[in-house]
């Protein structure tokens, strides 16, 4: 019996050792030898990696019309991108506003900031798909903390062009081979008129990737032209902002449709850059034809035109010293211009304080390029309030100043 | 002045296009006749290589691609920038504004005939 259990026992080993070494057989073949020296070379530079990254920001304000100072953890945000081959990627960004979120509490944000894939047709061309960034201005592609001046981001690209300005859909980027522009065209999901904001642009219709309606959608494009020290762009972005079905909206005194009740923005900019000085100048406006039936709807006040337009000009001192090029000392100034109230509809109401004058001068010291220590003053000139919308009079409420000033001290950093 | 410079960004265009040979690419000398430096590109690389012909005669070859998260640069006036996240690369591929931190990948080169040889192993 014992020696019949034995003899199974051998027969069972060798047949799992066979099998072993059938299976392991069928692993190595699948691996596909290098057929020709292009493969070797596809092999060596497209190994799939996994990428971290990020960035954030913290500063101290003091606001002299409030009599009150503020220190935040504005921004942190953790980048994770995957590259699968040479030809396609996944990028995204986790974003954390205010440091953290509690129920039952005002403030603070969690949200995916881009999430999308890249899908790379040729070394000039690639189409995303996915959450992205549209390319419009200079921040809303590019919006890393330490690599631009003052602790805020400029209201422009706030209010104007509401940075980061992040929508659900398919982009098409490329640069053509016999000039120097590159080019990128966007079809994403339009805003929502119904959440425009008194008093922040069209900021608050944007959905960033959650349950977005997909009736209404939007184009954008971008040509941007690089020249020595010169880098210019002018982008574009026309989109519907009804996204309920045709009978609510017909009910509402609304079009619907792809591109129904529309917003229209044009922006243009110029940046150079040469032996330590830097210079930005840029403009946006938008158009929105039918606010008053938006408002008519919605009583949101919006306006039928809005614009805004800035110029910086910087000086690095390290430059100036002969210093290190991984070290910076910049001194800035910067002149902002916006009017979130341009034009009105009849059924609107003018704010004097939506037209916005600032002076934003500062230093921004880099001990090396992805670290930056900020301190920078921002002196605020608005129009008067009108009358009919005080909720408080004075003495209730303190009266409003037209003229205040923010200091930032912060720090910023990106890896 | 305006017209000039103009011009002198289009003399690196158009993008030269060539296969890729036993790890190696081959770029005509005579393409360096109107300017120092080239975009090249290799045939399924999916990166571009920029090509500089520097002082003493010999050529750099830079592999294009970001070292933050190796994403594909374009070529700028006076360097190299990647949109992704907004690094940008001096003409020596040097870093120059984060959140990369390393250099560009160069490329051994040498000249055989009239041909400029990058050797991309």
């Amino acid at each position: 019996m014992r020696h019949k259990q034995l003899e199974q026992m051998k027969r069972f080993t060798f047949t799992l050792l066979i099998l072993l070494s059938v299976i392991s057989t069928q692993l190595f073949a699948q691996q596909k030898p290098n057929v020709t020296s292009e493969d070797s070379l596809n092999n060596n530079l497209s190994k799939s990696s996994t990428t971290i990254g990020g960035y954030g920001n913290a500063f101290y304000q003091r606001n002299s019309r409030t009599q009150t100072a503020t220190v935040n953890l504005e921004r942190f945000v953790l980048f994770t991108g995957h590259k699968f081959n040479n030809k396609i990627s996944f990028f995204s960004e986790l974003e954390v506003e205010d440091a953290k979120v509690s129920g039952g509490e005002s403030g603070g944000e969690v949200a995916v900031e881009q999430a999308y894939l890249k899908f790379n047709l040729n070394a000039n061309q690639y189409i995303v798909a996915g959450l992205f960034l549209p390319r419009i201005g200079i921040l809303n592609e590019n919006h890393l903390p330490n690599t631009f001046n003052g602790n805020e981001r400029n209201y422009i690209e706030t209010f104007i062009i509401p940075s980061t300005w992040r929508e659900l859909g398919v982009g098409l980027y490329g640069s053509l081979n016999n000039l120097p522009i590159n080019y990128s065209v966007g079809l994403v999901n339009g805003l929502s008129s119904e959440a425009f904001e008194h008093g922040t642009g069209i900021r608050e219709g944007r959905f960033e990737g959650r349950n977005a309606s997909g009736n209404n959608l939007a184009i954008t494009a971008a040509l941007q032209f690089y020249q020595g020290d010169f880098k210019s762009q002018i982008s574009g972005y026309y989109g519907g902002t009804i996204g309920v079905s045709k009978r609510k909206a017909d009910s509402l005194g609304l079009q619907s449709g792809t591109f129904g009740t529309p917003v229209a923005m044009g922006e243009a900019d110029v940046q150079y850059a040469h032996d330590g000085f830097s210079a930005r100048v840029l403009g946006a406006i938008i158009s929105i034809p039918d606010a008053d039936k938006i408002n008519r709807a919605y009583a949101n006040n919006t306006p039928k035109t809005e614009y805004g337009a800035y110029a910086e000009i910087g000086y690095d001192l390290m430059y100036l010293m002969g210093k290190p090029k991984d070290k910076q000392l910049v001194v800035f100034v910067r002149d902002e211009k916006l009017n979130m109230n341009a034009s009105i509809p009849s059924n609107g109401v003018t704010d004097g304080m939506l037209n916005q004058n600032y002076v934003v001068a500062g230093l921004s010291y880099l001990p090396i390029r992805n670290v930056a220590i900020k301190g920078d003053i921002r002196i605020a000139h608005t129009g008067s309030q009108n009358p009919d919308l005080i909720i408080n009079p004075n003495p209730a409420a303190q009266p409003y100043q037209q003229n205040y000033n923010l200091v930032n001290l912060g720090v910023a950093l990106s890896f | 002045m305006v017209a000039a410079s103009a011009l002198s960004s289009c003399a690196t265009l158009p993008i030269y296009k060539t296969a890729i040979a036993n790890n190696k690419v081959s770029v005509p000398v005579a393409l360096f006749a109107q300017s120092d430096f080239q975009v090249i590109q290799p045939k399924d690389l999916f990166y571009n290589i920029g090509l500089r012909k520097e002082k003493d005669g010999s050529y750099t070859a830079l592999l294009l691609r970001c070292t933050h998260a190796d994403n594909q640069l374009i070529a700028t006036g006076n360097g190299f920038k990647c949109n992704l996240h907004g690094s940008t690369f001096d003409k020596e591929g040097q870093v120059t504004q984060g959140p990369a931190e390393h250099s560009l990948k160069k490329y051994q080169t040498e000249i055989i005939a009239d041909q400029i040889i990058i050797h991309l192993s």
